[in-house]
């Protein structure tokens, strides 16, 4: 893992430390009452300008408030927020707030945790001098506010009271911080100074403190007085033993947490070691890139537009990678187009020499022999119906055998087609499908008047039916008859010796013939 | 109380924002331009295919075209030679009608022959790039004989054999014949269509002129 910076500001020293796999190394501690706790900073924060640093604060003046507020939503709630912690904090430098839950009866208010931190002066010519040493600061932490993210990883309890010791070398006059949660919430979080002057007398007073504490809950009904008030000590190993052999109240119950153990739980690669609860909460904060409270505007700028501009070329980067291997993609593509085209133009080449090639042999007509084909097709159809008197003739001539009694006076070969009824249909036929059609013509016979009627009629008759027998005649009708023996026809005729004028008898008949 | 919210002044972004805008427009340069390119290749190729296809349907013409050529050319070569297929010999086919009036010493014989039309509705099977064109022949007269009439029908067909129909006619007997001397005993009235094909000037007009109008 890349070492990673960090400054711890309590209200009595400045740390500078650097985290890694290992745990957490103090590179840099002073007191605040240091004479030249300025100079050394300076000198200090100079030394790693430009470093990417989190600064962690463990400060007395943190106050944590409950707040219900309406629920609303959007820049709404934000005004209503800002506003709120004007009223509730109008002292402090930073605010946090996290909403906790909604109400479930009544107005169903939102519930709201807010903490404010007054920075004291020598927190604030720190952040000064890291501004002014264009240290690059990613974020402000609040220990207290971090001490929340432990509640997964120990036992679960209705409330507790957690010891944590400030960071610092020093034998006595030691500071420890309270952080009291009930139903895994922080309620109260306070830092004491615990006086004496050796080790033990610190702890003693650190007893008494937490003794106090636990007055104060109960007189705040925060605990009730019959329950025993549950105290973690997450301070390092000695300082735990020893304060767990101090006498307590029967009330207060004095329990022992495994820092080890915790950073195990908390996803940790374990530690060479770890004196107390604020380096290992910094070492989490760095690993696990927890979201800082804080981030002031001045303080953290610097981090802000190093942000800004590595996405800036972060993204100007992958725009031309991907354009680049967008361009290669499409070069590569059209590469194996234009070869694929080249190949396509070799064989069109082949081609083109084959079809000239061909083209000769068959450029002697001037037309294609498609057309040819085209040509000869349609003179076979006309010259099989060209409906000659040739045809009808012949057909009439093996008729007439035998009957030379009839006279053919006139032949009439019909224009119209047969089945010319639907006009329409005769309309959108081509002309190659009229000339299949059957063709029909009219014979006008004429018989002599010295037959009877009874042999006109006959000899009509057999006519017809010698037409009929022709393989091409389909049908034989009379149009017209001197003589109707229909019942449904007018028979009307002048007969006796006058009437003999020699005009033959005539009949017309209808052929309809196949070509 | 400090200033938790951060404001993004733009002039520290200032180069970072050139490079990106640098980077945005060579990006998309650049990518036009290959995107261009490989269109044009695309289109090229296209271009190319159809060509390719066209001419191979071109030569599987030619070679449908060779095998025809050997069933249906010496056909086609008489019918051209007939005149059935080329331009129309009415010159010839009024030297015909009056050869065989002449021939038969007819005492009268009249013929008039109409504009040649073309044949808009062939049938399907008939190449649009051919024209059927039709001129109608009627002719009307006297004749000694019915057989007088077959006689003229075939000096019509050896001067265009296969290429006329009959489409009406009349034969009318005369109500008394005579036989010893040159009159009229049978009325005849005809109308004829020859046909002759040709290639079809409106579809040389559209070989030559592009969709657009343009000339090819």
């Amino acid at each position: 893992m890349q070492k990673k910076y960090g400054v711890y500001l309590s209200d009595s020293t400045v740390v500078f430390f650097e985290v890694d796999n290992l745990g957490v190394e103090l590179l840099f501690e002073e007191y605040v009452s240091s004479p030249d706790l300025e100079e050394k900073c300076n000198s200090l924060f100079n030394k790693y300008k430009n470093t990417e640093v989190a600064v962690f604060l463990d400060l007395i003046g943190e106050e944590y408030k409950h707040e219900s507020m309406p629920h609303v939503s959007g820049k709404d709630r934000e005004l209503l927020l800002a506003r709120k912690q004007q009223s509730l904090f109008p002292g402090s430098d930073l605010v946090w707030k996290t909403h906790v839950e909604r109400e479930k009866t009544g107005r169903k208010d939102d519930v709201y945790l807010m903490m404010g931190i007054q920075l004291p002066k020598m927190v604030k010519d720190t952040f000064s001098s890291l501004i002014e040493n264009e240290l690059t600061v990613s974020g402000v932490y609040s220990m207290s506010i971090l001490e929340n993210a432990l509640q997964k990883a120990i036992p679960k309890s209705e409330q507790h009271l957690m010891i944590s010791r400030v960071l610092g070398r020093q034998q006595s006059h030691r500071s420890y911080r309270q952080t009291f949660s009930k139903n895994q919430e922080i309620v109260i979080s306070r830092v004491t100074r615990a006086k004496g002057e050796s080790v033990d007398e610190s702890l003693s007073s650190l007893m008494v403190e937490i003794e106090r504490m636990h007055h104060f809950l109960n007189g705040a009904k925060h605990l009730r007085s019959d329950h025993t008030l549950n105290v973690i000590v997450a301070c390092a190993d000695k300082e735990t033993r020893r304060l767990l052999s101090k006498n307590t109240d029967s009330n207060i119950e004095l329990k022992y947490l495994d820092l080890y153990q915790l950073a195990t739980k908390l996803g940790l690669e374990r530690p060479t070691s770890v004196s107390s609860l604020p380096e290992l909460l910094a070492s989490l904060t760095l690993n696990k890139k927890i979201a800082p409270h804080f981030k002031p505007k001045e303080l953290c700028a610097k981090y802000q537009q190093n942000v800004i501009n590595n996405l800036l070329k972060k993204t100007a980067i992958a725009m031309v990678a991907l354009s680049l291997l967008v361009s290669a993609g499409l070069w590569w593509n059209s590469q194996v187009l234009k070869n694929e085209t080249n190949k396509i133009n070799a064989l069109k080449i082949d081609l083109s020499d084959q079809h000239n090639a061909l083209g000769l042999e068959l450029s002697g007509e001037g037309i294609t022999p498609q057309l040819m084909e085209n040509t000869v097709r349609l003179y076979g159809k006309i010259s099989k119906n060209q409906y000659t008197p040739n045809s009808v003739f012949e057909v009439l001539a093996e008729a007439y055998t035998g009957f030379h009694d009839i006279t053919l006076l006139e032949i009439n070969w019909l224009a119209e087609k047969v089945d010319m009824e639907d006009e329409q249909e005769s309309r959108v036929g081509t002309f190659l499908t009229a000339l299949n059609e059957p063709r029909q013509f009219t014979v006008k016979l004429g018989l002599p008047k010295t037959m009877s009627d009874r042999e006109v009629v006959e000899r009509v008759n057999s006519f017809s039916t010698s037409l009929l027998n022709h393989v091409k005649i389909t049908d034989v009708s009379q149009t017209s008859a001197a003589i109707n023996i229909k019942s449904s026809g007018l028979m009307e005729r002048t007969v006796g010796a006058e009437s003999k004028d020699g005009k033959p008898i005539e009949f017309t008949l209808l052929v309809t013939m196949k070509l | 109380m400090m200033n938790n919210e951060n404001h993004i002044n733009w002039h520290h972004y200032k180069k970072e924002i050139l490079l990106f805008l640098g980077s945005f427009i060579f990006a998309i340069v650049i990518v036009v331009t290959f995107w261009i390119s490989y269109q044009n290749a695309g289109e090229i190729k296209l271009s190319t295919s159809q060509e390719y296809d066209e001419l191979s349907q071109d030569v599987r013409d030619a070679v449908e075209g060779k095998t025809l050529l050997k069933e249906v050319g010496v056909s086609f070569k008489l019918l051209k030679s007939q005149g059935f297929y080329g331009d129309e010999d009415r010159l010839g086919l009024t030297e015909t009608l009056k050869k065989a009036a002449d021939k038969l010493k007819l005492p009268s014989f009249k013929y008039s022959i109409s504009p040649q039309q073309r044949i808009k509705n062939v049938g399907a099977d008939f190449s649009r790039r051919l024209a059927l064109l039709e001129s109608i022949v009627t002719f009307e007269g006297g004749l000694l004989h019915e057989a007088d009439f077959l006689h003229i029908v075939n000096e019509l067909d050896s001067f265009a054999e296969g290429s006329f129909i009959v489409n009406a006619c009349q034969l009318v007997r005369e109500p008394s014949l005579t036989l010893f001397e040159i009159t009229k005993n049978v009325g005849i009235s005809c109308n004829l269509s020859f046909y002759t094909v040709n290639i079809s000037e409106k579809e040389i007009e559209e070989e030559e002129f592009d969709e657009f109008g343009d000339e090819i």
